[in-house]
């Protein structure tokens, strides 16, 4: 069997046995939503964002209604966390339109869509699992100040027992949310990165195949 | 989102590459269908910024299969090229291909469907008549890997026919 037998037996292929692509058709397609990974992961960030802004127009206005908060630490605190959350949403959005494209040759694609996809675990996961529960207990510090004047950080610091609650529920709500979020994307995507990752190194090595 | 005349056309006119793709990539029709689909998308996206750097069959190519590899249905459903030869029926020709002395399409596809998605990659570079040097610069490797791993899939499809053909 010559080269050019397989080549001519190719290009017979798949006959006309497959539905035509009619602009009906066609239009249908790009009437849904890409299901690929990486589109999915924008779709997430970008309403991230929206969420984020929404929060953050909401903790201003606030913010600047109760008096208490514009004077205190952790009103303050608690604005800055949001703003820089928000930024660095954004941030990562802008990166992953500017530096993705599904046309880069096969290896730079593959390479770029593991780099991608595990920054984006890796900061959901970090988020999500400290960020909310320190958001969590700043939140109910500015609460309590909010009926208690006299509350301050030092009463906190004072009282061994409520702080012992406190850093307790915190670190523990973080390490469980990071232990779940964990297990979640390594059951959800692990196999799949594991399988990208081998493509790479196939391509990489001349003895594979 | 809504396409346009010119995509259309050239779409039509290459759709023999994307169904040679899905039905390598996809071993039933309904994941035919969804990866035609996000094929289709994605060339769309793709169409706005495309500036005929590279031959248009170039570039779909490039789409069609880094969307086919990367396809993260397959792996939540399938188990991975291990089972394939067991998921993977028996060839029978339904269709009025060529036969190349006893050479059947049906053969060809079914002996590399049992190639892992990066070989078959590159070998359907190398039956579109692609030569080495874009082989290697569509897959991001050397001149020289993509001879090396060209010949040895040939070899390995020539092997797989073989059997099918003579049994051995």
């Amino acid at each position: 069997m010559e080269n050019e037998d397989l080549k001519k037996i190719w290009q017979s292929g798949p006959g006309e046995n497959f539905d035509m692509l009619t602009e009906k058709k066609l239009n249908q397609y790009l009437k849904y939503k890409s299901k690929h990974v990486l589109d999915k992961i924008i779709r997430n960030i970008r309403n991230e964002i929206i969420f984020g802004a929404i929060a953050l127009i909401m903790y201003t206005i606030f913010f600047r209604t109760i008096q208490s908060f514009t004077g205190s630490f952790t009103g303050w605190f608690l604005f800055l966390i949001l703003f820089v959350a928000l930024f660095i949403t954004i941030y990562s959005y802008i990166y992953i339109i500017k530096n993705h494209s599904i046309e880069l040759n096969i290896k730079r694609f593959l390479q770029t869509l593991i780099r991608r996809f595990k920054k984006s675990i890796t900061v959901t996961k970090w988020f999500s699992a400290f960020l909310i529960p320190f958001s969590y207990g700043l939140g109910v510090i500015a609460g309590i100040r909010l009926y208690h004047e006299n509350f301050t950080m030092k009463t906190l610091y004072d009282d061994p027992l409520i702080l012992f609650i406190f850093a307790a529920v915190g670190i523990g709500t973080s390490i469980i949310l990071f232990i779940v979020l964990s297990k979640y994307y390594k059951a959800m995507y692990g196999k799949y990165l594991k399988k990208l990752e081998c493509f790479i190194y196939e391509l990489d090595n001349e003895g594979y195949t | 989102m809504k396409g346009d005349k010119g995509f259309f056309e050239i779409i039509q006119q290459n759709q023999k590459i994307l169904h040679k793709v899905c039905f390598l990539y996809t071993n039933n029709k309904e994941d035919r269908e969804d990866l035609l689909q996000e094929i289709t998308i994605q060339l769309w996206k793709g169409y706005k910024s495309f500036r005929g750097e590279s031959k248009i069959t170039t570039w779909m190519y490039k789409v069609a299969l880094n969307t086919a590899i990367s396809n993260f249905r397959k792996f939540s459903k399938y188990n991975t090229r291990i089972d394939l030869q067991e998921q993977i029926p028996e060839y029978k020709d339904e269709t009025e291909h060529i036969e190349y002395e006893g050479l059947h399409y049906e053969m060809l596809k079914h002996a590399i469907n049992l190639l892992s998605d990066v070989d078959k990659a590159l070998i359907i570079l190398w039956l579109e008549d692609y030569s080495y040097d874009e082989i290697a610069d569509i897959a991001g490797i050397s001149y020289n890997n993509a001879k090396v791993k060209i010949s040895r899939i040939k070899s390995k499809i020539k092997e797989q026919i073989n059997k099918q053909r003579y049994g051995k």
